[in-house]
């Protein structure tokens, strides 16, 4: 899980070969403006070590403060290593044992980190900067710090932390390449790189706080190892421009400058001078916190974190467990709250229901699931039994009857029986001919009954004729 | 105990919540559709009652048209006949009485004249059915009289509706 601590100033502190230097940065401000705090002679005299005891000490205490130191790079081993797996969770397990081939020594009695994974561009397997120091190392250097009242929060690896603070302070142009030389006091370093990617290194020995730098003879003696040390570099060929980068008091050196430019001269070669000069390792060191680009490593991480570091662990651990029950309570939150939302749709639903039932039945508490059917055997038994009111209100049979018996006079029919009803009805008489007992069908289809004229026959003794009509209709 | 160990007991509570919170987030959907079905289900029901008292609404019509009428009992079939001029004694049967609603009285009464004038029999239905509350002719028989024209047997079944009057 990464973690950003939050610093806000940050102490770089460097051993040369004869003093100590101190550097104090402040997130946000630009390296120019970084403080040397002090310059100590080494070693640290009893009044120096409880000045910086208390200086370093208090600082912590603030809690967003970090004390910054490298491991030298000849104490270290950093390469990047190829495998050919396609699978990014394989191939970092496979990555130690990678390493253990490589190294002389035992890979348990070392602390080492895998920085910077990455697929291959021929998408052929996988590449990853190996680093790794030995444990011994680490604890004696950690211990011989401890001895001067110097407890780093952070160790990192030399060559990492100067090459990220040279492409910081000095952008790189994106594919070219580019060599850092930081001829230390006692030692030189080269870092060989692209645009902003770390490649390689290599120490050599130079002495300038012994006086190399004004003496020839060890000046060519660098130039060889520079030489070999660039043509060792069998994965590092370079194209195009290189642009050459010294650092460190060595760049302070006039002299040693041109001697050196002017050996290893070439066409591609464009030389560049680091601000900074003594002063640039420990600026590098206390920048370190505020750097984000190129490899970073804490071996006080991975050896025994600093109490600080804990405690910015603890909090980042407290905020993310915080974060995840906050997260947690909005998503619980949200869960119960559509749920609620709906339940209360649902309530409202069967309240209208129970309303309705309620207002039409009378009904207050309708069993839950069957109000439907409650409601139409109440509606249908209403109806039922609510029929005579409909009937009532159906048309008269007294205006039909009277129709009938008035058509009887007007056309000269006699009635001998009548009988109507909403359903039927039934006629016998008799008529002058057989067009009016067809008249008066007539008139009772206007009505709706399907008529029929079961009788009809001649009365020769009335001279008339008989006939029964009878009809039916729905309701 | 370790750090780590320490750790992992600190971190529980948070799986804990965070897989209460991932449970309740995982079910809410399948929830939330059994909710929305119910709902579904209730309203389709709502509106099958809203169907069913749509049917009842001519009821209360004619319901209301009925309590609008004077709170009184039908008229007497036999007054009735006695104002419209027959002379004859009806022979008035009580065919069905029974209670609609519970707020009215159905009746249907059977009335029957052996020989009485058709004219005098139109005046006696008329004054039945303008009764407040009516009567209502719900069939006729007419017999003509073999030797007295306008005359005849007359069997009319009236039926009616009166407020309970308790």
């Amino acid at each position: 899980m990464y973690y950003q601590p939050p610093i806000q100033i940050s102490y770089g502190i460097r051993r040369t070969g004869r003093r100590w230097i101190l550097v104090r940065a402040k997130a946000g401000q630009a390296p120019a403006d970084y403080e040397i705090v002090g310059e100590y002679s080494d070693p640290l005299s009893e009044g120096d070590l409880n000045r910086l005891r208390v200086l370093l000490t208090d600082a912590l205490a603030s809690g967003h403060t970090s004390v910054n130191a490298v491991l030298p790079a000849g104490e270290g081993w950093a390469q990047w290593m190829e495998t050919s797996l396609t699978s990014s969770a394989k191939a970092r397990k496979i990555w130690p044992t990678l390493l253990d081939v490589q190294l002389p020594f035992s890979i348990e009695d070392c602390a080492c980190a895998f920085l910077e994974q990455e697929a291959l561009s021929d998408g052929a397997g996988y590449r990853a900067l190996a680093v790794t120091v030995r444990r011994s190392a680490l604890d004696r250097r950690l211990d011989e710090w401890r001895s001067q009242g110097i407890d780093p929060v952070i160790i990192d690896y030399e060559p990492f932390v100067l090459w990220s603070f040279s492409i910081h302070t000095e952008p790189p142009v994106a594919g070219e390449y580019r060599v850092l030389a930081h001829l230390g006091e006692t030692e030189t370093l080269l870092v060989f790189g692209r645009g902003e990617e770390w490649h390689s290194m290599s120490t050599c020995a130079f002495d300038i706080a012994g006086g190399a730098a004004d003496d020839p003879e060890q000046a060519q003696g660098l130039i060889t190892r520079l030489r070999r040390a660039m043509a060792s570099r069998d994965d590092w060929k370079p194209v195009g421009h290189v642009h050459w980068y010294w650092a460190g008091p060595g760049s302070e050196h006039e002299g040693l400058l041109a001697q050196l430019e002017s050996a290893i001269d070439h066409d591609r070669f464009v030389y560049y001078r680091h601000r900074y000069g003594a002063y640039f390792a420990a600026r590098a060191m206390a920048h370190r916190p505020f750097e984000t680009s190129g490899p970073r490593i804490n071996w006080r991480s991975q050896v025994d974190p600093h109490p600080a570091e804990r405690r910015w662990q603890k909090r980042f651990m407290r905020r993310m467990a915080a974060a995840y029950v906050v997260a947690s309570i909005l998503l619980a939150g949200l869960s119960l709250g559509v749920r609620a939302a709906f339940r209360a749709e649902h309530r409202e639903a069967q309240a209208a229901l129970r309303d309705a039932v309620r207002d039409i039945t009378g009904i207050a508490s309708p069993q839950k699931g069957v109000e439907a059917e409650v409601v139409e055997r109440f509606v249908n038994d209403r109806l039922e039994k609510g029929a005579p009111l409909f009937d009532m209100r159906k048309p008269s049979l007294r205006g039909n009857a009277i129709h009938l018996l008035d058509r009887a006079r007007l056309w000269n029919l006699t009635f001998d029986r009548l009988k109507l009803d909403d359903r039927t009805v039934s006629i016998d008489g008799t008529a002058e001919d057989w067009d009016r007992p067809e008249m008066l069908a007539g008139v009772l289809r206007e009505w709706g009954y399907e008529v029929d004229m079961p009788v009809r026959k001649a009365s020769p003794q009335l001279e008339r004729v008989l006939f029964r009509l009878e009809g039916r209709r729905a309701e | 105990m370790t750090v780590d160990r320490r750790q992992l007991i600190g971190a529980l509570p948070v799986a804990l919540c965070v897989l209460l919170a991932l449970a309740l987030a995982v079910t809410a959907p399948s929830n939330v559709q059994q909710e929305r079905q119910w709902i579904e289900t209730k309203r389709a029901d709502l509106a099958l009652i809203e169907n069913h008292r749509a049917r009842l609404q001519p009821l209360e019509a004619v319901e209301a048209a009925y309590r609008a009428l004077p709170r009184q009992p039908l008229p007497d079939l036999a007054r009735l006949a006695v104002a419209a001029g027959i002379q004859q004694a009806a022979d008035i049967q009580h065919r069905e009485k029974r209670v609609v609603l519970n707020a009215w009285m159905y009746h249907r009464r059977e009335v029957i004249w052996d020989a009485v004038s058709f004219e005098a029999l139109d005046r006696f239905l008329y004054r039945a059915e303008s009764a407040r509350p009516p009567w209502r002719l719900m069939s006729i028989a007419l017999t003509a009289a073999e030797d007295r024209p306008g005359f005849g047997r007359a069997v009319c079944i009236l039926e009616g509706v009166e407020p309970r009057l308790e």
